[in-house]
Formats: structure tokens, sequence, C-alpha cells
């Protein structure tokens, strides 16, 4: 004992370790079970996944009762792949039968849209959307001004945060509810947002019930690429669009294709990769209705030849440098639908 | 892993690491760094581990002819341009092919080698050290990836070590270990509270675009990037001088407060001061130093540093950075210092510590020219106009990051570290070290395994 007073620092770190090391270890397969299942020995002591979890707000003192309320706020973050198996069509029209329309026509040839063949249905995911034939009255995409954007609201990410920093006659005339690292999981239920003269923040959901939009583009999916399947993310998707038409029943609703990245991050990175998102894309064009639903894909306005984002315009490989964010602004006033 | 900051070093090689060497008997603690720094390099790069071996064999081999030998400025001059050569070659290859051919710490331990064949040359290194100890000196983990290019002289002031090595009482063991932790643990704070959080803010910076910035945000963005630079590579030295400290090695100096210089020149004392040293010991008093007239000094610190600029990399920038720094040296040493009032002297002296420097700290971090002129244009914007400049960016970073970059701030004040190292026995500063590291420790672990901790979309 006589020798702990030439190294107490090292001491207590040792200790410390040790307790923390067997504390998880008590909780693994409790309060931690989420985090203890990716955790991966050769990456990081063993403590690090209380650690994980404490980011959360889940300390070792909380009782084993409240563990069913924290699954599920962070479950649909951190799901693990279940099923990696490709998504079918089948799975995706399923879940949205009840949704806002029965565009998809329900046909056995549909059932592979993760494939390369979607030439069933190729035209709805381009601006052209006279491919929807039970369409009777088509609307077309037409050229507007700053104005028509006096009543829309853009939800989004970071790049949407982009948008309204560097594109300033945006941001005079629309309203932005973007946060970076918002997903589709967390859109609604996240209170971000600071309403003038209110304390506290609200969430997406309150401000859409206390505010009428004309127009309500949204552009999320990249954050989600990392967590859950397409599946997962298709099925939230189609339901924040839904709780989005009962909030909002007079707006056009925009779903906006997730933004690409540059070649570079593609060909190098498993997750956030071009062909991962043109899958998601695709499915994400059949959740547009072509009547208060549009699909529109800016992406056109932002790549290369070979469909990945410009490598000049971008830093990271993810976002837009400021300069760039004219493009998508152009795009916008250009793919407009206007209802008389 | 063999990363000072990451958790697997921290909990895993480095107790395993120390125990096995204070469990080693004396006589084979040498060989227990050896293989050890082996095994560490061999983790990081295996591929590249026979070109260090090849170089450490060549070296000792070179070491023992010099020290024999009748021609010695022949092999001396031999076995230099050898090393040089290697260091060159491999730096053309990573810049031209790809990166990953670039043997880790090449830039680092090819200096040792040169210094150890000057010094045995210089016979400051009289006796014939065994190869073991010339090779766990060249190799030694703590030094490998990035310096401080410590000297064999230091090497062998280590009594746990060598041929005169005592067995060391448990309590001298445990208050190096302590002793070295502490280091350990401010460095691992700089790097990883500091350091990683305003690299984050630069690469924000980064992303939005350097022709898009507004000037308060490109001057915020240079401050940002000197700090970070600052406390990465002086974490870095930090935690290196202290796993080098716990295991008996005497504590390295490789930063000595550089923004309380009062010139450049002083501030490059001061900054990585053993790669400083180096240039100073064997390539700048070798020419001749100041001992000769202006012209040859001039052209002696011209020298000096392009093969600086180079050694740090073999783009443009690193030249332009090097020539840059060469310039207002020599108007530091033949005008500001010379021909000013003493008054004017110091305070453009200063003006040189605090501007220029972080000035040129964005040559240092920015390799495409175009790039570098958009940044300057926006740093001194009379120079040209912005594209889509959002002119409250900086208010939003600053909200951001403000707390980082005042923390950087406040361990510029010299007096700070000053207090730390006086004070390090004390238990106030113990349990602030302990607190500290378990908070790096809770960042860390929540930022491992997490590619995106910079990019967080």
């Amino acid at each position: 004992m006589k020798l702990l007073k030439y190294c107490p620092l090292l001491f207590a770190t040792a200790v410390v370790s040790i307790i923390l090391s067997c504390l998880t270890f008590a909780l693994k397969d409790e309060l931690y079970g989420d985090y203890a299942e990716g955790y991966d020995s050769a990456k990081m002591p063993f403590f690090s996944v209380m650690m994980k979890g404490m980011a959360d707000g889940v300390f070792p003192w909380d009782g084993v009762a409240d563990i069913r309320a924290i699954d599920e706020k962070f479950l649909a973050g951190r799901q693990s792949e279940e099923t990696t198996e490709t998504p079918t069509q089948e799975t995706v029209t399923a879940k949205e039968t009840e949704e806002p329309q029965p565009v998809q026509e329900t046909e056995p040839e549909e059932t592979d849209i993760s494939g390369n063949d979607v030439s069933g249905n190729s035209d709805i995911s381009g601006n052209d959307i006279s491919g929807n034939s039970e369409e009777e009255e088509g609307y077309e995409f037409c050229e507007v001004t700053d104005d028509y954007f006096e009543d829309a609201v853009f939800i989004g990410d970071s790049r949407t945060v982009g948008l309204s920093e560097y594109v300033e006659a945006l941001d005079t005339k629309a309203t932005f509810y973007s946060k970076v690292s918002l997903t589709i999981y967390t859109v609604l239920d996240k209170p971000f947002l600071k309403m003038e003269g209110k304390k506290g923040k609200i969430t997406v959901d309150e401000a859409l019930s206390e505010n009428q939009f004309g127009k309500v583009y949204i552009m999320l999916g990249l954050n989600e690429m990392g967590t859950g399947n397409i599946n997962t993310f298709i099925t939230k998707y189609s339901e924040v669009i839904a709780r989005i038409r009962e909030l909002q029943p007079d707006a056009i609703i925009y779903i906006q294709g997730i933004m690409h990245v540059t070649a570079d991050k593609s060909d190098n990175d498993k997750l956030f990769n071009n062909p991962n998102i043109n899958e998601r894309n695709e499915a994400l064009s059949q959740l547009a209705n072509d009547e208060d639903i549009f699909y529109i894909d800016m992406n056109e306005s932002v790549d290369d030849e070979d469909g990945n984002l410009i490598t000049e315009i971008s830093f990271d490989g993810v976002h837009l440098k400021a300069s760039a964010y004219e493009r998508w602004h152009q795009y916008l006033l250009q793919h407009a639908i206007v209802k008389e | 892993m063999i990363n000072f900051s990451d958790l697997t070093f921290i909990f895993r090689f480095l107790p395993v690491f120390v125990i096995a060497f204070y469990l080693t008997p004396t006589k084979f603690k040498t060989w227990t760094l050896l293989v050890g720094s082996l095994v560490f390099y061999g983790v990081g790069d295996i591929r590249m581990l026979p070109v260090l071996l090849g170089a450490v064999v060549v070296n000792y081999l070179f070491s023992r002819a010099i020290r024999g030998a009748t021609k010695k400025k022949l092999l001396l001059a031999f076995i230099v341009v050898i090393d040089a050569l290697m260091l060159v070659e491999f730096k053309i290859l990573g810049q031209m092919v790809d990166n990953s051919l670039m043997p880790l710490g090449i830039s680092f331990f090819v200096f040792k080698m040169i210094s150890f064949q000057a010094d045995t040359y210089m016979e400051k290194i009289t006796e014939d050290p065994p190869f073991a100890d010339v090779a766990a000196y060249f190799c030694m983990f703590p030094q490998i990836l990035s310096g401080p290019i410590m000297r064999f002289s230091d090497y062998d002031d280590n009594d746990l070590i060598g041929k005169d090595a005592y067995k060391p009482e448990l309590k001298t063991i445990l208050s190096n270990i302590e002793d070295g932790l502490k280091f350990f643990v401010l460095g691992l704070f700089m790097k990883v509270m500091i350091a990683d959080h305003l690299s984050m803010l630069w690469n924000d910076i980064g992303t939005i675009g350097y022709e898009s910035l507004s000037t308060p945000l490109a001057w915020i963005g240079a401050v940002t990037y000197s700090m970070q630079l600052y406390y990465d590579f002086w974490g870095y030295s930090l935690m290196a001088a202290g796993i080098g400290v716990m295991i008996g090695f005497p504590f390295v100096v490789n930063f000595d407060q550089p923004y309380r210089a009062k010139s450049v020149s002083d501030f490059y004392r001061r900054w990585h001061a053993t790669l400083g040293s180096w240039f100073k010991d064997y390539i700048y008093i070798p020419m001749g130093g100041s001992k000769v007239k202006a012209p040859r000094i001039i052209f002696n610190l011209l020298v000096v540093w392009l093969i600086t600029g180079f050694w740090h990399g073999i783009t443009l920038n690193f030249i332009l950075w090097g020539l840059i720094l060469f310039v207002i040296i020599v108007s530091e040493k033949f005008i500001v210092f010379k021909l000013l009032p003493k008054w004017l002297g110091f305070i453009v002296g200063k003006l040189h510590v605090f501007v220029l420097i972080p000035l040129t700290w964005v040559i240092f971090a920015i390799p495409k020219m175009g790039m570098m002129e958009d940044y300057f244009c926006r740093l001194f914007p009379f120079f040209g106009e912005g594209i889509a400049v959002n002119g409250s960016d900086y208010i939003k970073k600053l909200g951001l990051y403000g707390g980082f970059l005042l923390l950087g701030l406040i361990l510029l004040i010299p007096g700070v570290y000053g207090l730390f190292e006086k004070n390090r026995k004390k238990p106030v500063v113990t349990i602030i070290l302990f607190v500290i590291f378990w908070i790096c420790v809770y960042s860390l672990s929540n930022s491992a395994g997490n590619p995106f901790m910079y990019l967080r979309f």
C-alpha cells in the first residue's frame, strides 16, 4: 500500500478501468444489449460499450425497467441489419398500400427494383411524369420565380442546411426545418426548431401542425445509409409522408432524390456510394403519386456524365461547396408544379 | 492500434508492453524494446517492415565501419547519401504512385540514422554500441511514427537498458510510469479534445469552399489550422515523450512554447525542436553556420529551409512554405533585428509570430495552388471577391467550436504548461489529469469505429 503514493494516477486509472469493465460485463445483456451487439473486440476496450450507451443517455444506474423506453427511442437508429437480402418490391408496396396512393400496380414482374431492371417504371423516376398511365390530369414541371417559395418549407439534413445558408434568395423566401444529421427516423419527433417568441424547441410535427405551407420539400436519406436497410428506410419514409399529408392537406409534397456523392467517395465507401443512393432513390420515386406528391431528382444539376457528384464542386465528396448550391436552386426553379 | 490516441493502444499495447519491459531481466530489456517496437511497426505496416529492417542493418554495419576506418569521411558521405536517397525515393513514390508505398515514419527514422552516423563520425558516440541497442534506438515505437528525433546520447542516458543497466526498485518503476503517464495524459487531451475538434472546424471550412468564406471566417480558419497543427503535434510529442519516460528515457522536449517566441527564427527553435536542432547540427553548422560572410549565411539558410520544406512533403506548397520562412528569417537577421530600433524590432518580431506564422500554416495546409489563391483572396478581400459568401458564417462556427478555440488559446498562454510541469506531482494536478483522461476516453469511445466523426451529414 505504501507504494501507492508513488503512482496515484496510474492506480486510479487502472482501478477505474477494471471497475468499468466489470460493470459493462454485468450489464452487457440487459441495459447495454444494443451496444454490446456491435462491439468489435479488436477495435476498442470492452467498457467503450458502456460509454457509447452513456452518450445516448443510458447510464448504469438507470434501472432495467427503463430499457424498453430507451430501446424504442434508439432502436430505429441502431437497427442491426436483421436481414440484408435484397429488398423486393413486394415488401415496399405491401407496406405502402394503406399509404398515400396505390400508385404501384402490383404486377408480378415488378418484384425486383433492386436490380437494374426498372424498365417497367423507369420514366417515373425521372422528371417526366407522363409515365404513370393511370394519371388523368398530368401535371408538368414548369419554371417559376423565387416567389414560388414564399409558402414553401424545406425539410432536410446538412445539405438542406447548406441550401439555406448559401442561397439567399431561398433563405429569405422559404422556411427551413433543417438540421445537420437529421434522419427520416428522427425528422418528426426531434425537437430542434426554435420558434420566434417561444421558449424551448419544438418538433417538425408540432411546427407543421401550427403552420400551413403550400409546398413541402424533403431531402433526407444520406445519414440513413449506415443504419437499417432499404425496407426500414422506405417504410419510415412513407409513414413520414403520410403524416405530413395529414398535417398539410393542401400542400404539394416534393420528395427529393438523395443527392449523389463524388466518384472518389462512392468508390471507396461500402455504405455511402451512388449505387446504394440510386437504389434508394428508385424506391423513393415510387412514393410519388404525381398528383400531390412528386418526386424530383436534382442530381442532374450536379452530376458528371457518369452519374457521380462533380468532383470540383465538393470538398468532402458529400456536401456541395457553398458556390455550387445555386445549381440546386436553379433546378428547383425549373422543376415546379403549379396548380391552378 | 498504432496511434497513441487509439484506445487499443492505450489499454492494450501500452500496458502489456510496459509490464513486459519491466518483467524482462535487465540484460534483455533492450530486446524487449526492440521486439515490441517491431511488433508495433508490423501491425501498422507489415509490408514495409523489411524496408525498416534493411535500413537498420545497413546503417549498423556502416557505423561500425566508420568507427574503425581511416577514410571515415568517404564512408560517412556514402551512407548519408544512401539514406537520403532512400528517403527521397520513397517520398516520390508515395506522392506520385500511391501513398501507402511510403513506409511509416520514414522521414523520422532516416533522420535518426543520419544523426547516428554523423555522431559516430564526430566521435560523439565513443563506445561501440551493440546491435540490439542501435536497432532499438532506430525503431523504438514511441518515436518511430513522428519523432521526436532523439539523439543517441539521450537513448544512452537510459540506465535501465544497455551495458551499465541496473535493476530498478519497484518504487522507481512506479514513479517512472506515473510521471510518464502524466505527460501522456496531457498530450492525449491536447490531441483528442483540442486538435481533433479543431480539425472538424477546418474540415467544415473546406466543405464551404475557400472561395465562399467570409473574411472573418477565413481568419478564424487560419487560427484554427495553426492551433490544430500545434496541439496535434505537441500532443503527440508529449505522449511520445511520456511513453519514453515510462521506460526510463529522459524527457525529450520537442515543443517549447513556440508562440512565446520573439521572432520566426526563435519560433523554429521552439517548434518541433528536435527537427530544428537536427538541421542546425547536421546541415547548417557543417556548412559554416553563421560564422561565414553574409551571402554565405543566406545561402546556408536557403539550403536548410528548402530541405525543410521538401522534408515535409514534395508538393509545391511545402517548398513555397519553406521559401517564405527563409525570406522572413533572412529579413529578421539582416533587417529587423539589425537596423530597426529595438522596440520596433520587438513589435515586428511579435507580429511575425502571431500574424505571419498562421499565414504560413495556411500555405502549409493547402496543397493546391488555385485553392490557396482563393483562400488568400478571402483573407485579404481586396484581392478579389468571393462567391456565394454568407457573411454570418463565422458566428455559426464560433457557436459550434468557440469552446475548443478558447481552450486552445488558453493553453497558448506560456504560463499554463509551466504550471502543469512544475506542479505535476501535486494531488490537484493528479485529479485534474484523472478527469481529463476519462473525458478523452469517453470521447474516443464514441468516435472510435465511427469513421464519420468528421463527416456528420
